[in-house]
């Protein structure tokens, strides 16, 4: 009857091969790699290159411990993070090419340089997937124009985070940014149904609502722009998604605004008071402007990436300390006071 | 007396007390960072025992081949051989000190290549594993001339303008391409902070790693550079990783020339040295510039106050 062979360590004068403890912590001898034949009962070595026997045991190669794929992170994949409790979510919603990712990946890009705004780079979960959304700006790609990978419709929504410690305060930031692709808000302008295939809609520290500067430069697309801009977040208010107090106004591509001139800055004027008007007495917009990247000599790359930071991990942290109006003593109604309540 | 046990093997049987949690340095570098320069100098200082303040050798045991070929070429100041892929040994020599605590150095991928690996692949043998999660401390090395950095479309523009191209000349010829992404692309401080971060989440929570950044041929620098500027210049994203999280991660930065000079323009003037002042180290706390123990008696301080 044929005997099972038992396996030998290559380790000289490891103990596991009598019996003992494995000398590198393997629980049994059939874990370790070092494992390179194997050993009939009858004292005989079968070596590695050897024609196992029928049901033999072949030669063990290493295994492979598997790192995080470093991809953007679902709402489940993101929960360890949100667990901590410092962080800050972020929805940059906007029409396609209205330069979501590319504000992302210039405020990644700016930590390559090193500290910014007093935050220093802490880690990340996604750095690859940085990376992936960087490379068409840089020379490595074969590239004379720097340009950012669209996030297409069929990419589930997912986030990218950042790790960020305060230089001074050695406070702790997780920043996470939920990139999605433009069609699904233009399907949220259409429908406010839409917004449930957005994750964590309900649990966002700041809604930054993106206004393509670059067509608000073009008059054929200004006037469209704008009241795109201002029903998408007229739908998400109504919608009961974004609360009117976290809202940031983003105007992308400055650059290009400053340099159409006085038209186009008036119009942006305009279009802030109506989205104003939009959030009504409870609403609390900031406005920025930014140029991720610039074609003009007036206004420089990474422009208004700073004052964008401040707001998503130093004045939502303050809201966030608020009381809700929820929270508030109430008013008494007329009534009430008619009972003599108090 | 401090001691240095020497073992050189095709695949180091690591002591079981080196696997115990706290008794091993790891030395890891992306390839031809200096790790087989730095290895033959820091055998022969600590095995010469010509510098008061180094690691000495205690005593020598096992196969010690591969080292002392090392050793050789480089005491007649020639260039450390490449190793290639598959060829790399997992080599280890074990210091010991008077109080009785010890840190055995374990050089797992001699070429590098491996360890350049892990960010493209996302994921390491189990081996490495098991080392990550033993270790005291790591060694990581760095080149000034070896590091890939990253190059923005937007700024090579900007000097291309200021050398009189215009972009809109350039960009008038065939359409640009947009392709995939490549991992092998992405800057080098990226591949390093990915590892090091990666190290960290493989051990139990709250367990710190020291790490030892060495930036090897010091001598190629202009003189009154510092390590830490260096670092914080060329690899700011590293540099503030490590600033960040310092409590899991205390760091010092060691610049070190194991040759002492380019071998290739001044090898007359470093063979009329004495080896070991050849070697020269700069960092904080370092007490003799030729002391290439320097960077794992620091470890070794480390693992003896119970940081870990």
């Amino acid at each position: 009857m044929a005997t099972v062979p038992t396996a030998v360590c290559s380790l000289e004068g490891c103990p596991a091969n009598s019996g003992g403890a494995c000398l590198e912590g393997h629980e049994t001898i059939d874990e370790c790699p070092n494992v390179v034949g194997v050993e009939s009962p009858d004292g005989g070595e079968v070596a590695p290159d050897d024609e196992p026997d029928e049901g033999g045991t072949q030669p063990v190669e290493e295994r492979r411990v598997d790192l995080p794929r470093g991809s953007a992170l679902t709402a489940l994949e993101a929960n360890p993070i949100l667990a901590r409790g410092d962080a800050t979510t972020v929805l940059l919603a906007g029409e396609a090419e209205s330069g979501k990712t590319t504000l992302l990946a210039a405020l990644y890009e700016r930590f390559q340089d090193g500290p910014f705004e007093d935050y220093l780079f802490a880690g990340s979960d996604t750095l690859p997937a940085f990376e992936e959304r960087c490379f068409l700006a840089r020379v490595a790609s074969g590239r004379s124009t720097a340009t950012t990978k669209r996030t297409t419709l069929t990419d589930s929504p997912r986030m990218l985070h950042l790790g960020l410690t305060h230089r001074t305060s050695r406070v702790h930031r997780d920043l996470l940014a939920v990139d999605v692709a433009g069609e699904r808000f233009t399907a949220a302008r259409n429908n406010n149904d839409a917004w449930d295939a957005i994750p964590i809609m309900g649990s966002l520290d700041r809604f930054v609502l993106l206004i393509d500067g670059a067509k608000i430069a073009e008059p054929a697309t200004r006037q469209q722009v704008l009241s795109a801009s201002r029903q998408l977040m007229r739908s998400a208010l109504e919608a009961g998604v974004v609360a009117p107090n976290i809202v940031d106004v983003v105007v992308t591509k400055w650059d290009l605004v400053q340099q159409a001139g006085d038209q186009a800055l008036s119009a942006v004027e305009n279009v802030l008071e109506r989205l104003n008007a939009v959030a009504g007495a409870e609403g609390q917009i900031n406005e920025i402007r930014t140029a991720a990247r610039s074609e003009t000599e007036f206004v420089a790359a990474g422009y208004g990436l700073d004052e964008l930071l401040r707001s998503w991990l130093e004045e939502a942290r303050q809201r966030r300390t608020l009381p809700s109006t929820a929270d508030l003593p109430q008013p008494l109604s007329p009534f009430d006071r008619y009972q003599g309540q108090s | 007396m401090t001691g240095t046990r020497v073992r050189a093997e095709r695949r180091a049987t690591l002591s079981e007390v080196s696997l115990e949690i706290g008794r091993l340095g790891l030395m890891v570098g992306l390839p031809a960072t200096g790790k087989t320069t730095y290895l033959a100098a820091l055998y022969h200082g600590s095995e010469e025992g010509d510098v008061p303040e180094a690691l000495h050798v205690a005593r020598l045991t096992g196969d010690r081949t591969y080292l002392n070929e090392i050793r050789d070429r480089w005491l007649r100041c020639e260039e450390a051989e490449h190793t290639a892929t598959g060829q790399e040994k997992e080599v280890s020599i074990e210091f010991l000190d008077p109080a009785g605590g010890s840190l055995e150095v374990v050089v797992p991928d001699m070429s590098g290549e491996s360890f350049a690996s892990y960010w493209e692949h996302r994921g390491w043998p189990e081996s490495f594993d098991i080392r990550v999660k033993a270790a005291a401390g790591v060694l990581l090395f760095l080149h000034p001339n070896q590091l890939h950095e990253r190059q923005l479309i937007e700024a090579m523009d900007e000097v291309l303008a200021g050398l009189g191209e215009d972009a809109a000349q350039r960009e008038s010829g065939a359409p640009d391409p947009e392709p995939e992404w490549s991992p092998d692309t992405s800057p080098d401080q990226v591949k390093l902070v990915d590892v090091l971060q990666s190290m960290a989440r493989r051990r139990p929570p709250g367990a710190i790693l020291p790490i030892a950044v060495v930036v090897s041929a010091w001598d190629v620098l202009p003189p009154g550079e510092s390590p830490q500027h260096w670092v914080e210049s060329r690899i700011p994203l590293v540099s503030q990783y490590l600033e960040a999280n310092d409590a899991v991660h205390p760091s010092r930065i060691f610049g070190i020339s194991a040759q002492g000079g380019d071998i290739a323009t001044d090898r007359e003037r470093l063979l009329s040295l004495s080896p070991s002042e050849r070697i020269q180290v700069v960092g904080d706390g370092v007490a003799n510039q030729h002391d290439i123990t320097a960077p794992v008696r620091w470890l070794l301080s480390l693992a003896e106050r119970g940081l870990r």
